[in-house]
């Protein structure tokens, strides 16, 4: 038997789902363009029914409000975060390769090449007039220029380290944010979720902060149930070792003024060298000590260290180039020296260094790399000739052949066996060119990878838009499919309510 | 697939912006004319831009140096013309004088112009082309000659003549555009030569060197009454530095630092007398006024662990063809010094001495044929010159053609390129325009 006002309860309960779903339609409507928001619907379900006595039927009494629940394909997330990360690194690659190619500023009529060029023809013109005081002026000048482009070059590229190392320490402050935040929501999740309601909200800012950190770093998702428990936690792994632990964070540490790798690789070959002395870098590892493997990392994070650190390989960086340049100025300097030294200057005494440290001792690189300041101040100290003699020009003509020689750039570890590893060999044009040659095809490779790994990251987030996007069209839709609804809902509480009053206020009154 | 406002926003944007990036490319190829601007635009390209552009560049250098040697081969020219005239009119004047028919008077006569004649011949001697002297050798501040005729000792005239200024004028070619004094003049001493070509010894500038030579040379002064013999015996290129014990090696071709070596243990009493010289890829024993014999020619072939066989050199000295065999070798004289010839021509004219006078003119017959010679060397070398210069240009411009295919914006079609991305991206632009203003709100009462 049906209770009086069952009638009431069950058009009250569409009244309730009605203006549920339309609170649920307002609230899509007000974040259609909230970042990472997932569009909110509710689950209905008819409500359980009665028996009827004597096998007459079930009658429903209504509808039953389940769950809030938002439309989201987990699996896309995934797909999404692991294109980020690679998206993350080549595009700090892309970025940095791009910055070197301005560095070496080719091709153009004030690169490198053009000043060894100008160098060559001021030797030239030295060869036909060797006792001309303008001649020896010119090539003084050119020999300065050469030296300072050298510098310079390296200049920019050490503080490329450093500005590199700066983003380095940004980003790690970063991804410790943010996992801090994601800690925090998590709990805040759990929290909620102890009774079986979905935090919608919540998971959807959960949801932001975990794409944003896998594009920083290659991270690992994975979902723990505890035994006995209920519900999952989340856990956010980096190397296997977790950066999140539910509500905790196990932050990335920073270790500043390290001595950079390239510099601790020139130590093994002589402890003499002077690569990237002055520069310190930022290494990191687990604030609890253990180590992370720097090399291996990737995302943003991983790209930064790639470009920071890197000095060989396929994944190269700005380390590489220092010290190509650095080797090609050594090999060079050390040869254009030695053929001066062989020369007789006009003053009838032995060829000095033509370039050198600029007052320092050891090897000269395109760091330290000057014209020797005895020469520069007397130009009459250039060799030009094997004899004093004003018109003896043969030592420059030797000069010039090293245009022609084949100088080989080779790094000697020692050990047992020697190993030497030839970086590069060839005339000093060749050398030039076969760097900024690797220079374009690594770049050319980065911006590939990087625009393609753009369209397809938009690729997947367009997917997951049209899965949990709002349309607004579509909610218009269904703000009048609920209002109507709505309508008739109340328009049934107006019917049972007659009824009813029938019932109470006019039953019963014959004869009144 | 569903649709939302949002994705359809985002791809517009994303499109707009490829777009006009495409349009910012185009803009950039024309308003640089080039289409290369980074090594990652295209690195093949890059290279060979990187290559050309320095190639084009040492081109223009060689032919500079072209230029240059020919203005200095041309004035030596001209200094040659100057001397053959003089002594074709000198050799007129000496067969007059040879006549014996002429009085003492007249023979007189014309022992005054061949005076004036041989004091212009000396200003020829020290021509000059840019305030240096283009007789003097390496030491072009100095004259050649003294102002009696006599050559300037202060040149170091033992081995002047292998003093060259080679220019370079193309790769691995050098041109000589000097001569010197003593060639066109004549000698002013008597000398004996030994040659040494080296062997191992090729000019691969990838490898170093050792000798181990030990050898003695004799020198005898035949001038004198006795004959005076001077010995210098220990001359040697050792293999191993006596110090240090480490392998002493030059650099293949390096025959300036292996004579260095070898005077550097000439006594400097005998340095005057006898010295050692590089003439290209030979090393030359020259000597003044002394006859000159190799003692004790040592170079032993051991083969020692420090440095491989192949790196081991020898300088086969040679006399002529045949190899120095420890016998004398004469010092001699091939020209009288000329301003020595006319000087006795002026004495003999001045004595009346005809038949001596018809003596000397074999003497200046050699050097009217030894001028010839030189001015034939100098004016093949100019036209070596202009054949190359000309050849330098061609290759010059070929370069240049092919930097510009590899490198030039063609603004015909870029401008097609351009004015094509104009029209993509206003047809976006208006497409966008139109479906991002409508929803379903408009239509709904």
């Amino acid at each position: 038997m049906r209770s009086t006002f069952a009638g009431l309860s069950i058009a009250q309960s569409g009244l309730f789902a009605a203006q549920r779903s339309l609170d649920i339609t307002g609230h899509n409507i007000a974040n259609a363009n909230t970042r990472g928001y997932s569009r909110q619907r509710l689950n209905q379900s008819a409500a359980n029914p009665l028996n009827i006595a004597g096998g007459k039927g079930q009658l429903g009494i209504g509808v039953d409000m389940k769950h809030i629940t938002q439309i989201r394909d987990e699996f896309m997330d995934i797909k999404y975060r692991d294109e980020m990360t690679v998206l993350g690194e080549w595009e700090e690659r892309y970025m940095a390769l791009t910055q070197i190619e301005s560095i070496f500023n080719e091709p153009s009529k004030n690169g490198i090449r053009a000043v060894m060029d100008r160098f060559y023809q001021g030797l030239h013109d030295l060869s036909v007039d060797p006792a001309n005081p303008t001649s020896r002026a010119v090539v003084l000048q050119n020999s300065v220029a050469l030296a300072q482009t050298l510098n310079q070059m390296n200049n920019q590229f050490e503080k490329m380290v450093l500005d590199l190392n700066q983003e380095v320490e940004a980003t790690v402050t970063d991804i410790n944010a943010i996992a801090d935040q994601i800690a925090q929501l998590n709990k805040q999740i759990y929290e909620v979720e102890a009774d079986g309601s979905k935090a919608n909200d919540l998971r959807d800012a959960r949801n932001v902060l975990i794409d944003d950190l896998s594009k920083l770093i290659d991270i690992q998702v994975v979902n723990v149930v505890e035994p006995g428990a209920k519900f999952s936690k989340m856990n956010i792994l980096v190397q296997g070792t977790a950066l999140v632990g539910h509500d905790k964070t196990n932050k990335i540490e920073m270790i500043k003024n390290a001595d950079h790798p390239l510099r601790i690789d020139g130590q093994k070959l002589d402890p003499e060298r002077t690569d990237l002395s002055t520069i310190k870098v930022t290494n990191i590892q687990w604030s609890t000590g253990a180590p992370i493997n720097q090399d291996s990392l990737k995302g943003t994070l991983g790209g930064q260290l790639d470009q920071r650190d890197n000095f060989e390989g396929s994944e190269k960086g700005v380390p590489y180039y220092i010290r190509m340049l650095n080797e090609f100025t050594t090999s060079f300097a050390t040869e254009f020296n030695r053929l001066h030294e062989k020369g007789i200057d006009l003053d009838g005494a032995q060829g000095e260094k033509f370039f050198n440290t600029g007052g320092g001792t050891g090897v000269i690189n395109a760091r330290n790399i000057q014209v020797n300041d005895v020469i520069l101040k007397s130009p009459s100290k250039i060799a030009a000739g094997y004899s004093s003699a004003v018109d003896d020009a043969r030592n420059i003509v030797e000069m010039l052949g090293i245009r022609d020689k084949s100088l080989a750039v080779n790094i000697e570890y020692s050990g047992t066996p020697n190993t030497v590893v030839k970086l590069l060999e060839g005339k000093p044009d060749d050398i030039l060119k076969s760097m900024i040659s690797v220079l374009g095809v690594d770049a050319q490779q980065a911006k590939r990878v990087f625009e393609n790994q753009t369209l397809l990251s938009d690729e997947i987030d367009s997917y997951r838009m049209s899965i949990s996007g709002v349309h607004l069209d579509e909610e218009m839709s269904n703000m009048i499919k609920y209002q109507h609804a709505y309508n008739a809902s109340a328009r049934m509480i107006t019917t049972v309510d007659e009824m009813i009053d029938v019932i109470i206020n006019r039953m019963g009154r014959v004869g009144l | 697939m569903r649709i939302t406002n949002s994705m359809m926003i985002t791809r517009s944007l994303r499109n707009q912006n490829s777009n006009l990036g495409k349009m910012n490319k185009w803009n950039h190829d024309l308003s640089t004319m080039v289409n290369i601007h980074r090594p990652s635009d295209d690195p093949i390209r890059v290279a060979r831009t990187l290559r050309l552009e320095s190639d084009i560049n040492l081109n223009k250098q060689y032919s500079s140096n072209m230029n240059t040697a020919k203005s200095w081969l041309e004035k030596t020219e001209g200094s040659l013309q100057e001397i053959n005239s003089v002594l074709q009119k000198m050799r007129e004047l000496a067969v007059a004088g040879a006549n014996g028919v002429l009085q003492t008077e007249d023979k007189q006569k014309i022992e005054t112009e061949i005076a004036q004649m041989k004091e212009h011949l000396i200003q020829v001697g020290n021509d000059t082309y840019m305030g240096r002297h283009i007789f003097s050798g390496h030491q072009s501040d100095k004259p050649f000659l003294n102002k009696d005729g006599s050559y300037n000792e202060n040149l170091g005239l033992l081995g002047l003549e292998y003093q060259y200024m080679d220019y370079k004028v193309g790769v691995s070619q050098d041109m000589t555009v000097n001569v010197t004094g003593d060639r066109v003049f004549g000698q002013s001493f008597k000398s004996a030569m030994i040659e040494g070509k080296p062997v191992e010894f090729a000019g691969d500038s990838t490898r170093k060197t050792g000798f181990d030579l030990n050898m003695g040379l004799t020198l005898i002064d035949n001038n004198q009454d006795p004959a005076v013999a001077t010995s210098i015996p220990n001359i040697s290129l050792p293999l191993l530095d006596p110090i240090t014990s480490e392998p002493i090696l030059y650099d293949d071709g390096d025959l300036i630092s292996v004579i260095r070596d070898l005077n550097s243990q000439i006594p400097e009493a005998n340095r005057g007398q006898v010295s050692f010289a590089v003439d290209k890829d030979r090393i030359k024993i020259v000597t003044r006024d002394l006859d000159v014999k190799i003692d004790n020619f040592e170079e032993p072939n051991p083969v020692p662990s420090t440095i491989p066989a192949e790196q081991l050199g020898k300088l086969g000295f040679q006399v002529g063809d045949t190899p120095a065999d420890g016998s004398y070798v004469e010092a001699e004289q091939k020209l009288r010094p000329m301003i020595e010839v006319i000087t006795d021509l002026q004495n003999k004219l001045f004595s009346g001495d005809g038949e001596g006078v018809s003596a000397i003119l074999a003497d200046i017959d050699d050097h009217i044929t030894n001028i010839l010679q030189i001015r034939g060397e100098v004016g093949s070398k100019v036209n070596t010159i202009d054949i190359m210069n000309a050849r330098m240009d061609d290759t010059t411009l070929n370069l240049k053609d092919l930097l510009s295919k590899t490198r030039d914006t063609d603004v015909a079609e870029t401008l097609m390129h351009l004015t094509s991305s104009e029209a993509v991206y206003r047809a976006s632009l208006a497409v966008s325009a139109r479906i991002i203003q409508p929803t379903l709100i408009d239509f709904l009462r």
